[in-house]
């Protein structure tokens, strides 16, 4: 029958793209990896041997060190911020009914629609303007302004799954308002709370399109410092830089999937 | 016994105190800083610095340029062509892992999810070794003997169609994998019942109720490509020519703000009027009757 | 927990909740409308009503978790109108029971007794003694989500009963069980609040519950009150037109009693009745209406079976009677019911017949 072979066909073709997809997601870090741990001095695939020489070039190179320092700390503050300041709003979306509401909750998430290059050139031009061009502060705000968007989503979506009841019933059991957010609303928001925090902190860390906009006294961002020795340079050391980036952005989401996976069992 | 108000509905002074934070930062950081765009594409010259005065100058000079023009029609090109592929590519990705119990969903979403988080940066640094004179593609094909000698597979717009869907495709994954969760399995059952085939039940019952996510992630995925201007800039060279480049020379290289404002606000008008093109040609068509929450 | 001594109830007079003139209103929906009722110390009080009807508005202001638009609630010698949820002496059992699901069986029920700050000593003791009384000293350790439905509510139920409240208030307590366990559950809940001489408030639209648990039944439509009273009372007196059909089955009939004595309903069926002359809507319970064999004496109406449904122990008969229509049940021996199209001769006795106001 030849609806049952273009069904099969049909199948068969979905099973290779999905494949080719997820082969194709993992190819490029999976390459970088690969490729860092190269003894040579060019950079080539495969490579020729296994070392880990090019990792100790990167600890001894300061440009990248301190690149790498700068994006630890803005992405530790910037996930810090945007988490108070965010939960706070998917908090009062969640809980209040209101004219605008909908309105509110689009304009949270609207950073992620705008393009970073209008961003980029927007901020950047405020920035001087209010006297922060170029400085760490001007920085971590940009950096805000597109984590809090990722913060929110996420912790929103944990919010709906909350059961409501809950606070009312420990409420009804003699818990105060800050003991209910204490011992029961906190900590089933938890894994979300998590997850906010991971995506707020992987999204700053890796940042290159805006950051590229908003560099500080000579020092740049990892991303940032990744991009122009590209531009200059091909050799295994930036090879050796992505590799670390790679393994926070691992470690990071690993560390999220443990700790909200545990969780949602619930 | 104190008077706490108990109903917390009942407390605007509460909501306005959580939004607030938020609200400002975004009106500081998003709102003024866009509206500054706004205003600087209008100054005539060549610097914003100390400018005055309301002209149409800079978009006249867009729009009289060929150049500017093809580079502005390319860009619109590749949004649409890098859109369309994450959904030819993502919707079975999404699709199936919707269907899946969630243990098995779990490994595949890290495989998701990295990509997306990790920084542009690393995965087109990542496409440069592959596609390289020394990287794995030539390697392989050498290997294989169907050329002779390393090609440069690097700097042309192919390339940079490869590089930008890759990029993009997470999103598109994760937007239909969510909207085809909350399409009830049992209706593809009945439509089978139905003795409509795979392909057919497909097309008429999962496609138009999974519109809202390919629509929300071809949004994404079109905002994200018609703005790109690090893969076009290190996968393209110099014959790529995206119109977020062109942007990003004007402001950090030429430092010509009032034209790279001018541009931009192109670029958000083009993104938007193809954006409420697309709403208006393909969502009213597959929702039609369809009650959307 | 012992079910088959349930004390003699005593009649107490002192008043424990106070509803006064309760009002609810959201913008222009009125959910509660002008309720007052009073529950003494020990009384199982059930509100009743279908969905939407203002009950759990009403059960969620005394939690303290609505605050009334008008009217005054009184908890004991207190106004506790103003009074947040978490100082008020009220015990909640939610219809989804809102176990603490990262918290041991123990742990839920110690909960309220950190909060009043009792020493940890003392706490052990009384969660000890409150499983003890719901027979789930076993289960201390478990976690929510590995109980069944009836063990989640018994631990509910237990939490709520440790802080001693003065009022346990039930959210539709058996809605989430199956209908086997429903019965044993209601049978044990009773059995167990009263043994503690438990001033119970719970909400429910299933009239059965209501009828089986209650001390006294308060029946709401639409945010109002239509009629407080015993069960008996409410089924064999149902004041208004909706108590009437809402709970139980029964024949309605619009007309008049005339000076004779003798209803006349518009559709023509008459028979004697006991009221006063004028303008009236009678009821009548489908078991009040008899074959004319089984009571001799009374007026005699030949009636027309359109439908005959059977229900096991009886058989419940539509019937048409000129034009006017009656429910009957009959108990036939097997063979023996009336099939559609049958004729039959029926009398209406007429001490089940009732007459109500017309809510509408």
């Amino acid at each position: 029958m030849s609806a049952d072979l273009r069904d099969r066909l049909f199948a068969a073709l979905g099973f290779l793209v999905r494949w080719t997809v997820y082969a194709s997601l993992l190819l490029p870090a999976a390459i970088v990896v690969a490729a860092s741990l190269t003894p040579g001095d060019i950079l080539r695939f495969p490579p020729p041997g296994i070392s880990l020489r090019w990792y100790r070039a990167v600890w001894e190179s300061d440009l990248f060190m301190n690149s790498l320092g700068l994006s630890f700390r803005l992405a530790a503050l910037a996930t810090l911020v945007s988490l108070v300041l965010g939960f706070a709003a998917a908090y009062a979306v969640d809980r209040y009914r209101f004219r605008g509401l909908g309105l509110v909750r689009s304009f949270l998430l609207s950073p992620l629609l705008v393009p970073t290059v209008v961003l980029g050139l927007g901020l950047m031009q405020f920035l001087v303007w209010i006297g922060l061009g170029q400085t760490f502060l001007g920085l971590l705000a940009g950096h805000l302004v597109i984590t809090l968007p990722y913060v929110v989503r996420t912790l929103s979506a944990s919010m709906v799954l909350f059961d409501r009841n809950l606070e009312q019933a420990a409420m009804s059991l003699r818990a105060p308002p800050l003991t209910v957010l204490r011992t029961i609303t906190l900590p089933l928001l938890f894994p979300g709370i998590i997850s906010a925090m991971v995506f707020a902190f992987v999204t700053s860390f890796g940042n290159v399109t805006l950051s590229v906009f908003l560099n500080y006294d000579g020092e740049v961002t990892l991303p940032v410092q990744v991009l122009s020795y590209v531009e200059q340079n091909y050799d295994p050391l930036v090879a050796a830089v992505s590799s670390v980036v790679i393994l926070v952005t691992v470690l990071a989401i690993f560390i999220a999937d443990r700790i909200s996976g545990a969780k949602s069992v619930i | 016994m104190s008077a706490v108000p108990i109903d917390v509905e009942s407390r605007p002074g509460a909501r306005l105190l959580l939004l607030l934070p938020a609200l400002a930062l975004l009106l500081l950081f998003l709102v003024v800083p866009m509206f500054s765009v706004f205003r600087t594409s209008f100054f005539p010259g060549t610097s914003s610095m100390g400018a005055t005065g309301f002209t149409l100058s800079q978009y006249a000079r867009f729009f009289s340029s060929t150049l500017y023009n093809s580079v502005l029609l390319e860009t619109v090109a590749y949004g649409i062509i890098v859109s369309v592929g994450c959904i030819v590519l993502g919707f079975p990705v999404g699709y199936s892992l919707a269907r899946m119990p969630p243990a098995k969903r779990r490994l595949r979403m890290i495989l998701i999810i990295v990509p997306l988080t990790l920084s542009l940066v690393v995965v087109v640094f990542g496409w440069m070794v592959l596609l390289g004179r020394q990287g794995l593609l030539n390697n392989l094909l050498l290997a294989l003997g169907l050329i002779e000698a390393p090609r440069q597979l690097l700097f042309n717009r192919a390339a940079v169609l490869v590089v930008l869907i890759q990029q993009f495709l997470p999103f598109m994954i994760l937007s239909i994998m969510n909207v085809v969760l909350q399409i009830d399995p049992v209706l593809e059952h009945a439509s089978t019942s139905l003795r409509a085939t795979r392909l057919t039940t497909f097309r008429k019952v999962v496609v138009p109720l999974a519109a809202p996510g390919i629509v929300s992630g071809f949004t994404l995925v079109f905002v994200m490509t018609v703005s790109a201007f690090v893969t076009p800039r290190l996968i393209g060279g110099a014959r790529t020519q995206m119109l977020g480049g062109l942007i990003f020379d004007e402001v950090l290289t030429t430092m010509n703000w009032p034209f790279g404002a001018a541009m931009s606000f192109i670029l958000l008008a083009v993104g938007l009027g193809v954006l409420a093109l697309v709403n208006m040609l393909v969502v009213r068509r597959i929702t039609r009757g369809l009650h959307v929450r | 927990m012992n079910m088959s001594a349930v004390p003699a109830r005593v009649t107490k007079t002192n008043t424990v909740v106070s509803f006064r003139g309760i009002e609810k209103s959201y913008g222009a929906f009125q959910a509660v409308a002008a309720l007052s009722l009073d529950i003494r110390q020990g009384e199982l009080v059930c509100l009743l009503g279908p969905s939407g009807c203002g009950k759990t508005t009403t059960l969620r202001m005394l939690a303290g978790f609505v605050e009334p638009s008008a009217g005054e609630i009184w908890l004991d010698e207190d106004n506790v109108t103003r009074v947040p949820a978490y100082r008020r002496d009220v015990g909640i059992v939610f219809q989804n029971y809102a176990l603490f699901p990262h918290m041991t069986v123990a742990k839920n029920v110690e909960y309220g007794l950190v909060n009043i700050n009792m020493p940890k000593a003392a706490r052990q003791a009384r969660i000890a003694e409150v499983l003890r009384r719901v027979e789930l000293q076993h289960l201390a350790d478990r976690y929510p989500r590995a109980l069944s439905g009836g063990q989640q509510q018994r631990v509910a139920l237990a939490r709520a009963l440790a802080l001693q409240p003065k009022v346990l208030l039930l959210d539709e307590p058996f809605s989430n069980l199956d209908a086997q366990l429903r019965v044993r559950l209601r049978e044990e809940l009773s059995s167990l609040i009263r043994g503690l001489d438990m001033t119970t408030l719970f909400v429910t639209h299933d009239q059965e519950e209501a009828l089986t648990l209650a001390d006294r039944i308060v029946v709401m439509n639409k945010g109002a009150v239509e009629q407080i009273g015993t069960p008996e009372e409410i089924y064999d007196s149902p004041q208004t037109r909706f108590v009437a059909e809402f709970i139980g089955t029964c024949s309605l009939l619009e007309g008049r009693v005339d000076e004779g004595g003798d209803f006349l309903s518009e559709r023509g069926l008459r028979f004697p009745v006991a009221r006063r002359p004028g303008a009236a809507t009678a009821i009548i319970r489908p078991e009040y209406v008899r074959h004319a064999a089984e009571a001799p004496g009374a007026p005699v109406h030949r009636a027309v079976v359109e439908t005959s449904e059977y229900m096991g122990a009886a058989t419940r008969l539509q019937l048409r009677v000129g034009d006017a229509r009656l429910l009957m049940d009959g108990r036939y021996a097997p063979g023996r019911r009336p099939r559609a199209g049958d004729e039959i001769d029926i009398v209406i006795d007429p001490t089940g017949v009732r007459f109500v106001t017309d809510g509408n």
